[in-house]
């Protein structure tokens, strides 16, 4: 990513993102308190920070590897100090700025404003990221909200939900994720249930699965292993890892040995162990 | 009603159309619409449905091959690259306006209007006027028509249409803008004291409508007054109590709002302005929110109705209803529409009419312009947008059947306001009309004898 004057490494293990090129992360950040200016990276991390429990990651970010969601760094938009006021044109046309002060009403508006440009900000860096920050920064988001009360209503947990296993569904056995219906948080004992109803184009098919699928299953791209559907893990690892996966809707889920490999984004790829 | 349930349908119908995104077209307004009839029932909270239509829209932008130029925040040609996630106060994705407009104009307010004449004041009746003052209006001559004069909690003031007397041209908003439309108007009553009157309120294409407050507050039982427009001719005037209130009915009725909102479909269907295609999707919506049992008639008489109408696709599941279940001011034939005659003219009616959801209305008066016919109210108990709260207002002639209305012009203060309600089909050649109001609580009907003049 581009820091400064120049390109940086950014990397994620085990949960962490890390900067190799800032080693004390922390000084640079008292320097900045102090006047200095902050670095991209380490912008970046707080950023990340930020949203590693926000719900609308997962209305926002790619539902699958298919999903190609690319942002430009150039795309990034234009910053400016603190408290200006003014607008920004997707077209770059002209701007009327103000300065002096403000009545409250409008500084109420422009603390709005602000807010969404700072949302906005902070979407593009992250998305700019690329698919494999993407994938995780998922993950982080599905884990945080699989570890909340079960008795909390979650709507956007389950839509997102829905929206991802419709589409492993439609490449597990081709069904339109139309016909995916009523899907909805498993809360009790056990992996969750499948089931399938009707026939041709009044096929519906139903999950119930815990929220923690999103996170353990899918963010880590094991929702298919060969042409079975992951409905949990039993043994976590990488690049082996032993997972229950069912071979069709309404099949009792059968215990599955995977083996990982990484494509050119860094995204795991599994298969079923020979 | 259930909250959860109605956001789960809503974000569902959002990743449905965020599936289509990758397609020619993703229809963000059905979610839009949903995410709106569900707020405006109560169902769901309206940050909530704004904030999902909000994650949508991003959602779909960052899926769609956007020409270079139009990228948020492109870099210009020449510019160094930059890092990321530096603060950009000024960036937003929409653009947005900090003018505040009526659905057809600007709104505009004189000094000594009702934003500073907030305070207690005897009520008086209603009293109907016809009198029509020739005024400056912008710069152009125009035409000033008194439709009646009051005192409610906010002081006295006349209603008012004012309107350019070369009726063809629209009056010409650019040079209003910001400014007075009505200068310096004054009022001399029957003992010879003098006044101030300021305008507030909405214009448009089809002239300005709001009210004329008074400053200082008149006594009780003015008898006439003359206006005046900077200095020149006085246009003296009557002001005779009202006669008698003609007969009321009111009908007890217990709608949800789920069905109160359907019906306002109704009527945008009827004059022209309302969905169609997808209120299948708003009634599937209401129904998972357990906001309108299934049991409801409303569902079928909207579908037999967008069937009447030749509205196909409309995607109401229900079966339509049978005519005789369909109500009777639905059946209005916009086909059967002419000019309005006479044109030009006014007919004063100055009724108060029983409160109805907590607003209390008064019929001020029926003007026709040279292409509509408006019906001006007033309007006590607005808690929210004037639009949202106001009960449908259908009309009916003797010889034509019914006509409905939409409101095309307000203003509002506190929990008052005035209100233009377009009629459609323009009322031509009546002397007599019924008005029906129908609320959630309950429908009220009055019959009104028109004198044009």
């Amino acid at each position: 990513m581009p820091c400064g004057q120049g390109t940086h490494p950014l990397r994620w293990d085990t949960g962490i993102v890390q900067l190799p090129s800032h080693p004390d992360a922390e000084a640079e950040l008292v320097l900045a308190a102090l006047g200095g200016e902050k670095p991209g990276c380490v912008r970046l991390a707080e950023i990340w920070a930020r949203h590693t429990d926000d719900l609308s990651v997962l209305g926002i970010w790619p539902r699958s590897a298919e999903d190609r969601v690319t942002v430009d760094w150039d795309s990034i938009p234009e910053p400016q100090a603190a408290g200006q006021s003014g607008w920004t044109t997707l077209s770059g046309g002209a701007v009327p700025h103000s300065s002096g002060r403000q009545p409250p009403g409008r500084q109420a508006m422009q603390a709005e404003i602000e807010r969404t440009a700072q949302r906005t900000t902070d979407v593009l860096s992250l998305l700019a990221l690329g698919p494999g920050f993407q994938m995780r920064l998922s993950g982080h988001v599905a884990a945080a909200q699989a570890t909340l009360s079960t008795t909390m209503p979650r709507p956007a947990l389950e839509t997102a939900l829905i929206g991802r296993i419709a589409l492993v569904a439609e490449k597990w056995i081709g069904i339109d994720p139309d016909q995916v219906k009523n899907v909805t948080l498993h809360t009790g004992e056990g992996w969750g249930s499948s089931r399938m109803s009707g026939r041709g184009e009044e096929r519906e098919l139903a999950f119930s699965l815990p929220a923690s699928w999103l996170a353990s299953v899918w963010a880590c791209g094991l929702a298919l292993a060969g042409r079975q559907l992951v409905v949990a893990v039993t043994r976590a690892g990488w690049p082996d890892a032993q997972v229950l996966a069912l071979r069709a809707p309404g099949a009792e889920p059968a215990l599955l040995d995977v083996h990982g490999t990484a494509d050119a984004d860094g995204s795991p790829v599994w298969e079923a162990a020979r | 009603m259930d909250s959860e349930r109605a956001e789960t349908h809503l974000r569902r119908i959002a990743e449905a159309e965020l599936r289509r995104a990758l397609s020619p077209a993703p229809d963000l307004h059905r979610v839009m619409l949903v995410g709106r009839a569900l707020t405006k029932v109560g169902a769901l909270d309206e940050g909530i449905a704004d904030a999902i239509q909000a994650d949508l829209e991003m959602a779909v932008a960052l899926r769609q091959p956007l020409p270079p130029q139009l990228r948020p925040g492109q870099r210009r040609q020449g510019q160094p690259r930059r890092g990321p996630g530096r603060s950009a106060t000024g960036a937003a994705y929409r653009n947005s306006s900090t003018i505040t407009a009526t659905a057809t104009g600007i709104t505009v307010t004189a000094a000594g209007s009702l934003q500073s004449r907030r305070r207690a004041t005897v009520p008086e009746p209603l009293v109907p006027l016809t009198a029509r003052i020739p005024v400056a209006l912008g710069g152009d001559n125009g035409q000033l028509r008194l439709l009646a004069y009051s005192r409610t909690s906010t002081g006295a003031w006349f209603a008012v249409h004012a309107w350019n007397s070369r009726t063809a041209d629209p009056v010409r908003r650019s040079r209003h803008f910001g400014h007075s439309v009505l200068d310096d108007l004054t009022m001399t009553d029957d003992a010879g004291n003098g006044y101030r009157l300021g305008f507030s309120g909405g214009g448009g294409p089809d002239g300005y409508v709001g009210c004329l407050t008074i400053s200082p507050e008149p006594p009780l039982g003015l008898r006439w007054a003359e206006i005046s427009q900077s200095g020149g001719p006085a246009t003296r005037f009557r002001l005779d109590p009202p006669g008698a209130m003609p007969p009321v009915m009111v009908t007890r009725s217990a709608l949800t709002p789920a069905e109160h909102l359907l019906i306002g479909y109704a009527t945008s269907i009827l004059n022209g302005s309302g969905p169609t295609a997808l209120l299948g999707d708003v009634v599937t919506a209401l129904r998972a929110a357990g906001a309108l049992s299934p049991l409801s008639p409303v569902p079928g008489q909207l579908a037999a109705l967008c069937e009447h109408g030749g509205f196909a696709g409309h995607g109401i599941d229900a079966p339509p209803a049978p005519g005789n279940e369909i109500p009777e001011h639905w059946l209005s034939d916009s086909r059967a529409a002419s000019l309005p005659y006479p044109a030009d003219k006014g007919a004063a009616i100055a009724v108060t009419l029983p409160e109805v959801d907590g607003i209390r209305l008064s019929l001020l008066g029926l003007t026709n312009t040279k292409q509509d016919t408006l019906l001006h109210v007033h309007v006590v108990g607005v808690t929210q947008d004037i639009r949202d709260s106001m009960p449908f207002v259908w009309l009916r002639d003797e010889s034509h059947g019914w006509r409905t209305t939409r409101i095309s012009g307000w203003s509002r203060h506190d929990d008052e306001g005035f209100a233009r309600l377009s009629v459609w089909p323009p009322l031509s050649r009546c002397s007599a009309a019924d008005v029906l109001i129908c609320g959630q609580s309950a429908e009220v009907r009055v019959s009104l004898a028109l004198d044009w003049r």
